[in-house]
């Protein structure tokens, strides 16, 4: 494992349908502790360096909030994106529901089975109101191979920064498995996607890879490691 | 072994004291501007030793907390201009008994940057001749002179907006009422007053001063508002400030006199911190006073003032000892001022702004900086276990780095808790509990590398222990959080310092040196050309070294020792540097008690030894060459910076992150004539009145103690009364800026019928005074007057209509009888056109709404351009919107009238959003109707998004296509033209969708001069960087313009996310003693801000509307909405229809070609079936019904809408569509059904 001394930049995408506090949790994780009014007009109001196992990475958090319903827009942030916070509210189930849609799109869009995606239940706070169970959550995240699922609380700052931290380790570890695996760098052309590959269309391509990458995991260490993922409750 | 702390300075940064400004005396100082001031503060040269004056040692009683205010007790004289050739000798400032200064910074020889409030002269001052003066009393006014200095040292030519107005001098008279209030004075016979004539006295000259404090910022707001300010308002500037010292010293007499009078002070409940400390700081002086002055009078903890009405210390060094004086004592230990060890200089924590070369050293910085270090490990060390099977080397490593950044982290601590032993209970509290998780995480992981067998070898983690050890991390998380609020609180209140100094630039600065005397300079030329002598660095350096050890224990010394070793020193260093030492002390002061107390943070009491040893050690000093001092300033020229930052104006730099994106228009404000402005006639109060009313008018109650103002005088935050205030003074109009503000978002942080309340509740207790009385009642009226009339909500405001017309009719009417009828008729306006239910143009917030209905048609319509469109065009179009099977193509229209359609459609939704739409923040809500233009709006973007998507997806042919895209790219530079921002991101969201995108062979046959155009338009609607090009271009764009109402949706929904409700005021406190919390009105000024700048976007476009055009686009673009849900699906599969995957390289026709379809079908199906099995058995034909009425819905108006090229092969494509379609609904089901289970 390399000790990356020049910094990476990564873009991650908070996606989510709105009211499911996507702000909060992009507001909790990009403020510091002591800012005394937080301006999100501003170029940096949306970025954060932190430390992932030792490197240091810039990431830039790309919220929807607010603009949920610019649809079209949605896969502009998606292209942008490395990573992606796939966040609904504990306390509504049909926030969990869309997000099966936008995962399809995110898939779609990136034309990657395997894209850094983290399932974040928000408002863990409110206990009492509670629609979605954990296994319910937990069972989706393993159905989109084994995803890892945070129960975030942003107001009480609960897990905030464990799952952008995590979509970020997941971003590092591709990138690095890419580097090894694909010795030249196919980033920068996501949308274009694996067009080498074979006939047919996309999704049956895309579907049949799928499966075969599941198979090769057995023999690849990395892509093990990511699929022992396990869901975190604290 | 280093002496006591005489404090040793090397020679540094010296040279830049030639300023011609260095000396602010006020004499010579009025004249300039506060930020060349401020700027020269940082070229400090030292004080001079100030040995002759060391009459009397007594306390120096620093608490441990930084304190503003500090008071002198014993005189200190600077030397006169004769004996000083040198510039160093005069930064320092004369104090008398008495004196209450405002302390800039503080060094940690003891030297204090000050401000002398009765000379008003600011310079180099000796702590251990002061003590800090607290009165509770006296909080609320200190604390509002310590912002009113901050305010206008801050304040430079360019940034003179904070005195158009008068509020900044609001709290000084706030607190100067608290005070009265509470010694029972404020009204002119009360007993106390009457009983007593040095009261009554000081009482109005206290009044007197405040007032004329108020007459000069009177007439600073007129000298402002002229067009041609320059040395005026710097002299005005100048002058409010020495009235302003010069109220507060009167207080301070006041107080003192209070005393005398034998009037105790009531205990207000202050905060019990506080309090207790004063409490031990007091007994523990008093005891050591004891000691040292065997009963002789103890300054009073509270009346600081008795310490120097009835001096008790014997004078010791006679006036001939200065005559003298060629040679300059300087020998003489130093306690220091309670910082730690390695501290250099505290600021007031408010002064200090984060700098990029200065910042490492400030406490807060570190601790900043440990924590996100430790967190981020701890978040490495969670995320490492979390997915475990890592080979234990690795888990070693990491957890050996969590370790040391853990330790790192608590000798942060450790040190900031060693600077404030007293204080730092807490800190340790939550330090060891930070250290027993710590301990615990590794004791766990210790026993995880127990039964490790190999050191490559993946440990193999049960989930529990797993689960465990991530708990024990997030605990030690939080603990560390903990850690830092705790800390950061303690610093708050003690002042950031210097924790340590890199070494690289701050080696040679001494911390309490020895005594390091007889420096002399032959020369006697500026130190500033005065090359540094090597042995001194050198000697500096070495004991530098030393420093580390506490010295609090090693002032436990006899003061026998001191001296001798004083001398030793002194003759060692001037034999050594004979000529050129420079040589420093601060006013000497030797703990010779403090033996006893070594650990007591305390100064230990004054004595005749150290006198002694001073002299001792003066006649030690051989050189009949005059010697000159450097003080404190030298060594702390770099780090002084920090704190005359705060005047310099870079300050301002700091802010300008925010302020730059925030149009500041209160600069404007003057100019601008405020709605609620315009009734009432001010009178004059600033002329001929008598003291009555001249004193009701200052002490009029007032909550100004409740609100906070940010450095550009804007309210940053309030209670509701005090916000009320703001909104009604009488002296002077209310910022139109707050007042829009206020009304616009008021709804969210009160109700309608409390803020009536308020106003009625006002309009009470400002009383009937002609003077102070009437203009704000009037001003009251104006409020109601302007909420009613334009910020009005029919329904959310009506629960306040029974209390106002209550005042109306019977308070304002009895008394204004004219002002009251208007406002019953307002009122009665109101509950009409409720009845009538209908919302009228009148009542929409927000008083430059732009109303469609307001503007007619006729008008736009003569200045507008023709319309660029053919009679046959209209013709096409006619039928196409009245008979379905009827198509024309986009690309019939000309670019800039498609661009002109669209803007004039969406132009005319946006100018239907209501302020309160956006402030609801529930666009997002389905179900909500608050804001339903903003959710039409959004949704009307993706419509024309999805409508360019389709007109590029629908030709066959990619020629087509391309030639659709390149008219989509005119169309876009012609919205950008028009400054339609919200068509521009459509279209531009459309092009690069990834559907589009990804048609290679369509833009292979774009042309490159289309390609370059999108490749410009990209750059404006750039995401990255938080959309800062497209940012910058609104924040200057033209009217009438559209924006991209996403950018400003997303920052609205931050902005509430991210800014708290309320806030607290700092240094203010309740009569309960709990600190403040207000409403944070900063957010919402922040949120009207945007609201206001949308709203000066809704002005009409002057753009002719053509009918059938828009009946076209709508009919589409309902067509679109319609459909919404499905688009991304459908898009997708288009788009690989017309270009599928496989031939992306070859076969350009191939698609045409219908023999194609089966085989093609074929290689999708294995798949298809596959994924839809779980659900196809079930409920597949009926949802291939479902699909089939669906398919059709979609494909269908589409070709009618636009023609496709070849007609024989539109029926083929739409039948093969829907085969596609099916396939692949199935898919996405059966999916939905798998993950639902």
């Amino acid at each position: 494992m390399s000790r990356a001394g020049h910094q990476r930049e990564h873009n991650i995408a908070v996606i989510g349908s709105g009211g499911v506090g996507k702000s909060c949790l992009t507001a909790q994780f990009v403020q510091g502790v002591f800012i005394e009014s937080y301006d999100p007009t501003i170029e940096d109001s949306y970025r954060k360096q932190i430390n992932v196992d030792g490197r240091h990475v810039m990431l830039e958090i790309m919220d929807t909030a607010g603009t949920e319903q610019f649809t079209s827009m949605r896969e502009l942030y998606m292209r942008e994106a490395q990573g992606f916070l796939l966040v609904f509210s504990i306390t509504s189930l049909s926030s969990l529901h869309e997000l099966t849609e936008l995962r399809e799109q995110i898939l779609h869009v990136k034309n990657d089975p395997h894209v850094p995606i983290v399932l974040v239940g928000n408002k863990s706070d409110l206990e009492d109101d509670r629609r979605v169970s954990r296994s319910r959550a937990f069972a989706l995240s393993q159905a989109w191979g084994n995803v890892p699922y945070y129960e975030t609380s942003a107001r009480r700052r609960i897990n905030v920064t464990e799952a952008f931290v995590d979509v970020c380790r997941q971003i590092i570890r591709r990138d690095l498995a890419r580097g090894a695996a694909y010795p030249s760098s196919r980033r920068g052309a996501p949308s274009r996607g694996r067009s080498g590959g074979g006939g047919g269309d996309s999704r049956r391509s895309r579907r049949t890879r799928d499966r075969y990458d599941h198979d090769e995991d057995d023999y690849e260490p990395h892509r093990r490691r990511r699929d022992r993922h396990r869901c975190v409750i604290l | 072994m280093p002496l006591e702390s005489v404090a040793w300075y090397s020679e540094m940064e010296v040279n830049n004291s030639s300023s011609p400004n260095w000396r602010l005396d006020k004499g010579e100082q009025t004249a300039n501007s506060n930020a060349r001031l401020s700027t020269a503060q940082a070229h400090y040269t030292p004080p001079e030793s100030p040995v002759r004056s060391a009459q009397r040692q007594s306390s120096y009683a620093e608490n441990g907390f930084f304190q503003n205010y500090l008071r002198a007790f014993c005189h200190f004289e600077p030397p006169t201009e004769a004996e000083a050739n040198d510039e160093a000798l005069l930064m320092t400032v004369r104090i008398q008994p008495g004196d209450l200064i405002l302390i800039h910074s503080v060094h940690a020889n003891g030297w204090a940057d000050g401000t002398v409030l009765t000379t008003n002269e600011r310079g180099w001052l000796p702590t251990n001749y002061c003590e800090t003066f607290d009165h509770p009393y006296m909080r609320n006014l200190l604390s509002a002179m310590t912002h009113f200095w901050d305010l206008l040292g801050a304040s430079n030519d360019e940034n003179l907006s904070t005195f158009v107005r008068q509020d900044y001098v609001r709290p000084l008279i706030a607190g100067v009422r608290f005070l009265l209030e509470h010694a029972d004075c404020l009204h002119r016979d009360a007993p106390l007053v009457q009983r007593s004539t040095g009261l009554r006295r000081l009482r109005k000259g206290l009044l007197a001063d405040l007032s004329s404090v108020v007459q000069i910022a009177k007439r600073l707001q007129e000298v402002v508002a002229e067009p041609l300010v320059g040395d005026a308002v710097q002299h005005l500037l100048d002058e409010l400030m020495v009235k302003a010292c010069k109220a507060v010293t009167r207080a301070v007499g006041f107080v003192d006199m209070l005393q005398q009078e034998g009037v105790g002070v009531v205990p207000l409940k202050q905060s019990s911190r506080k309090s207790v400390r004063v409490a031990v700081d007091t007994s523990a002086r008093e005891a050591q006073h004891g000691k040292a002055h065997d009963g002789s009078e103890l300054p009073d903890p509270i009346d600081s003032g008795k310490c120097f009405t009835e001096p008790a210390e014997p004078k010791q060094i006679s006036e001939e000892d200065q005559a003298a004086a060629g040679d300059h004592v300087r020998s003489n230990s130093q306690k220091r001022l309670s910082r730690g060890p390695g501290s250099l200089i505290s600021h007031r924590l408010s002064t200090v702004r984060y700098d990029a070369v200065h910042s490492d050293g400030l406490a807060t910085e570190r601790l900043a900086q440990a924590h996100d270090v430790c967190i981020s490990q701890i978040a490495g060390f969670i995320g490492l276990y979390l997915h475990s099977s890592n080979p234990a080397s690795e888990l070693a490593a990491m957890t050996r780095r969590l370790q040391s950044t853990c330790d790192t982290m608590l000798d942060v601590l450790d040190r900031i808790a060693a600077v404030e032993p007293l204080g730092s209970c807490s800190i340790r509290k939550a330090r060891r509990m930070f250290q027993w998780k710590l301990n615990d995480l590794t004791v766990e992981t210790d026993k995880l590398f127990a039964n490790a067998v190999r050191l490559d070898e993946d440990i193999v983690m049960e989930p529990s222990h797993r689960d465990h050890l991530v708990e024990l991390s997030t605990s030690l998380i939080r603990a560390a959080g903990d850690c830092v609020v705790k800390v950061r609180r303690i610093v708050e209140q003690i002042g950031d310092f210097d924790l340590e100094n890199p070494p690289s630039t701050r080696q040679a600065i001494p911390h309490d040196e020895d005594a390091v005397t007889g420096a002399n300079n032959t020369e006697g030329q500026s130190h500033s050309s005065d090359p540094r002598p090597a042995t001194s660095s050198t000697d500096s350096q070495s004991r530098s070294t030393q420093n580390a050890s506490p010295t609090t224990r090693q002032r436990a010394k006899t003061t026998t020792a001191v001296h001798d070793l004083t001398r030793e020193s002194s003759a060692k260093t001037s034999s050594r540097t004979p000529d050129k030492s420079i040589s420093l002390t601060i006013p000497s002061y030797t703990p010779m008690e403090s033996k006893a107390d070594a650990a007591a943070p305390q100064l230990s009491p004054p004595n005749a030894d150290t006198t002694k040893s001073a002299r001792s050690s003066r006649t030690h000093s051989t050189s009949p060459v005059r010697k000159f001092s450097v003080g404190a300033s030298i060594s702390t020229s770099t780090d002084t910076r920090l704190s005359s930052m705060r005047d310099s104006g870079i300050t301002a730099v700091s802010e300008i992150s925010t302020r730059a994106t925030t149009p500041d228009h209160a600069k404007d404000a003057p100019a601008l004539v405020n709605s609620v402005d315009s009734f009432s006639s001010i009178p004059s109060t600033g002329n001929v009145e008598s003291s009555i009313d001249a004193e009701a008018q200052l002490l009029q109650k007032t909550y100004a103690n409740e609100l906070t103002l940010n450095k550009d005088g804007q309210v940053t935050g309030g209670s509701l009364p005090a916000l009320i205030e703001q909104l009604t003074t009488g002296d002077t109009a209310p910022d139109p800026q707050f007042v829009a503000a206020f009304f616009v978002t008021f709804r969210s942080f009160t109700t309608a019928r409390e803020l009536a309340q308020a106003l009625i509740q006002r309009f009470d207790y400002i009383g009937e005074d002609k003077a102070v009385g009437v203009p704000v009642r009037l001003r009251i009226y104006n409020v109601f007057k302007g909420w009613l009339d334009t910020y009005w909500k029919v329904d959310g405001d009506r629960e306040a209509l029974g209390d106002i017309r209550y005042f109306a009719l019977h308070k304002l009417k009895p008394l204004m009888p004219l002002a009251g009828e208007r406002l019953l008729e307002s009122i009665r306006k109101i509950s009409a056109s409720s009845q009538n239910g209908s919302a009228s143009a009148t009542f929409a917030p927000g008083p430059r709404k732009y109303n469609a209905l307001s503007v007619s048609q006729e008008e736009i319509d003569c200045d507008a351009p023709e319309p660029m469109i053919t009679r046959s065009q209209l013709n096409t179009l006619k039928k196409c919107v009245a008979d379905s099977t009827a198509s024309c193509s986009v690309m019939d229209f000309d670019p800039l009238e498609m661009a002109r359609q669209l803007t004039v459609l969406g132009s005319r939704m946006f100018c239907e959003i209501q302020a309160d739409e956006f402030l609801s923040l529930e666009w997002n809500k389905k179900d909500s109707l608050k804001a339903e233009n903003v959710r039409n709006m959004c949704l009307l973007n993706t419509d024309v998004a999805h409508f360019v998507g389709d007109t590029i997806l629908t030709p066959e042919d990619a020629k087509k296509r391309a030639l659709v895209i390149k008219y989509w790219s005119k169309v876009a530079t012609r919205c950008l033209e028009l400054n339609n921002y919200e068509s521009l991101m459509a279209i531009m969201c459309s092009l690069n969708s990834s559907v589009v995108q990804r048609l290679k062979r369509t833009w292979e046959l774009v042309s490159k001069k289309s390609r370059a155009r999108l490749d410009e338009l990209n750059t404006v609607v750039d995401f990255s960087r938080n959309q800062m090009s497209l940012r910058r271009r609104l924040e200057n764009a033209p009217t009438p313009c559209l924006p991209f109402l996403g950018v400003y949706l997303t920052d609205l929904i931050m902005l509430d996310a991210g800014n708290a409700k309320l806030r607290q005021l700092p240094g203010v406190r309740t009569s309960t003693g709990e600190a403040l919390t207000v409403i944070n009105f900063d957010k919402h000024m922040r949120m009207a801000r945007i609201v206001a700048h949308l709203q000066h976007f809704q002005t009409p476009y002057k753009l002719q509307e053509v009918r059938d055009m828009q009946a076209w686009l709508h009919m589409h673009l309902d067509r679109m909405r319609s459909c919404n849900a499905q688009m991304v699906g459908d898009f997708h599969r288009r788009s690989l229809y017309i270009e599928p995957k496989r031939d992306a390289a070859s076969a350009t026709h191939a698609m045409l070609a219908l023999p194609k379809l089966p085989e093609f079908r074929r290689a999708t199906d294995p798949t298809a079936s596959r994924a839809g099995a779980g659900s196809r058995d079930g409920s597949g034909g009926e949802e291939q019904q479902q699909q089939q009425s669906q398919s059709q819905q979609l494909v269908r108006p589409k070709t009618a809408g636009y023609a496709p090229t070849s007609k024989s092969f539109k029926s083929g494509g739409q039948a093969f569509e829907f085969l596609w379609k099916t396939r692949f609904d199935f898919k996405g089901r059966g999916e939905g059904v798998v993950e639902g289970t």
